[in-house]
């Protein structure tokens, strides 16, 4: 017991590269992993997708992807959360291909919780208006919607940003100010005033 | 007001959204009277988005549902590593082989095709003659 108690300390004291190198032959080390980034893929998938059962299927398949992977996995300056979110991405895009429509944005059980101050007429109305919004978001090439939910949702730099995206800090200002003008063009598109 | 201009100052109130220091992005738009329509326009969506974009979490049951499987799965894996620790190491040399021997396969074909080809041209050639 005294064993695996200093054998979990030494796990979480590791450097992140360390952890990664355990990861490959150690189950522990890998749970480490999870715990440390399951949440943000988690997140990530659910405003992809936008309906909580399948970002829990699909976030549960790139846990199970990434660990099958683990052993050939090959740190290359990227961070591991970088690798998650492409295997999140491809297993998103699969999803979207295999269903061949956007889903009915079942976002209600998230949006407008944060409104208590408000009439429930006017939480409503914010409840829709960011349905909408996030409808619209999901029209965006994979890129600018994975740009806005680290941003936004991760709350990263545009420097953190670009290290999981693989661009400078300049390219993804750049690619923020034209996620933004496209996002209001769409809005635009579909009649949606903000 | 310039592109690099504009990104810079959606960038520092994208930074100020996401530490919560900026709930409107007035203060901003006041240096920048001229072009204010097209600021006013881009930093409410991106307050939207701020306001929209919340941080979610999976339910309970199901983080630690997924977090026993993955041990399950993790500790099998480990298990046959241990037993055959060269399967990974074997399997890429093996696809490498059948890629080459495909490659072979297919070449020798071709060969077979246009030798057998030449051989027809010739002999209808001779024919005519």
């Amino acid at each position: 017991m005294q064993h695996t108690e200093s054998h979990d300390n030494a796990l979480h004291s590791d450097s992140e590269v360390q952890l990664i190198e355990r990861a490959k032959r150690d189950p522990a080390a890998f749970g480490i992993l999870y715990e440390r980034y399951v949440d943000r893929i988690y997140s990530y998938i659910y405003y992809r997708t936008g309906d909580a059962r399948e970002a829990e299927d699909l976030t549960a398949r790139v846990f199970h992807r990434a660990l099958a992977y683990m052993p050939k996995f090959n740190q290359r300056g990227a961070p591991f959360i970088a690798w998650l979110y492409r295997i999140a991405h491809n297993l998103v895009a699969n999803w979207r291909r295999d269903r061949g429509r956007h889903p009915e944005s079942p976002l209600d059980t998230l949006v407008g919780i944060h409104t208590t101050d408000a009439t429930p007429h006017a939480q409503a109305e914010r409840a829709e208006n960011e349905r909408l919004l996030l409808d619209a978001m999901r029209q965006l090439p994979a890129e600018r919607q994975q740009l806005l939910i680290l941003k936004f949702v991760d709350g990263l730099s545009n420097l953190e940003i670009g290290h999981i995206l693989g661009r400078s800090e300049g390219a993804v200002k750049s690619l923020y100010h034209r996620t933004l003008l496209a996002l209001r063009d769409e809005l635009e598109k579909r009649g949606v005033e903000q | 007001m310039n592109d690099q201009t504009l990104e810079d100052i959606l960038t520092a109130h994208a930074d100020a959204l996401r530490h919560g220091h900026v709930a409107e992005g007035q203060p901003y738009l006041a240096a920048f009277l001229g072009q204010r329509s097209e600021l006013d326009t881009l930093m409410t969506l991106a307050e939207n988005l701020a306001r929209a974009l919340v941080p979610v979490k999976p339910a309970k049951n199901f983080r630690d549902g997924l977090a026993a499987n993955l041990q399950l799965a993790a500790h099998h894996q480990a298990a046959q590593l241990a037993l055959n620790p060269n399967r990974v190491a074997l399997r890429y040399p093996l696809w490498l082989g059948a890629a080459a021997l495909g490659a072979s396969v297919a070449a020798g074909g071709i060969i077979a095709w246009v030798a057998r080809r030449n051989s027809r041209l010739s002999h209808s050639h001779a024919g005519s003659v």
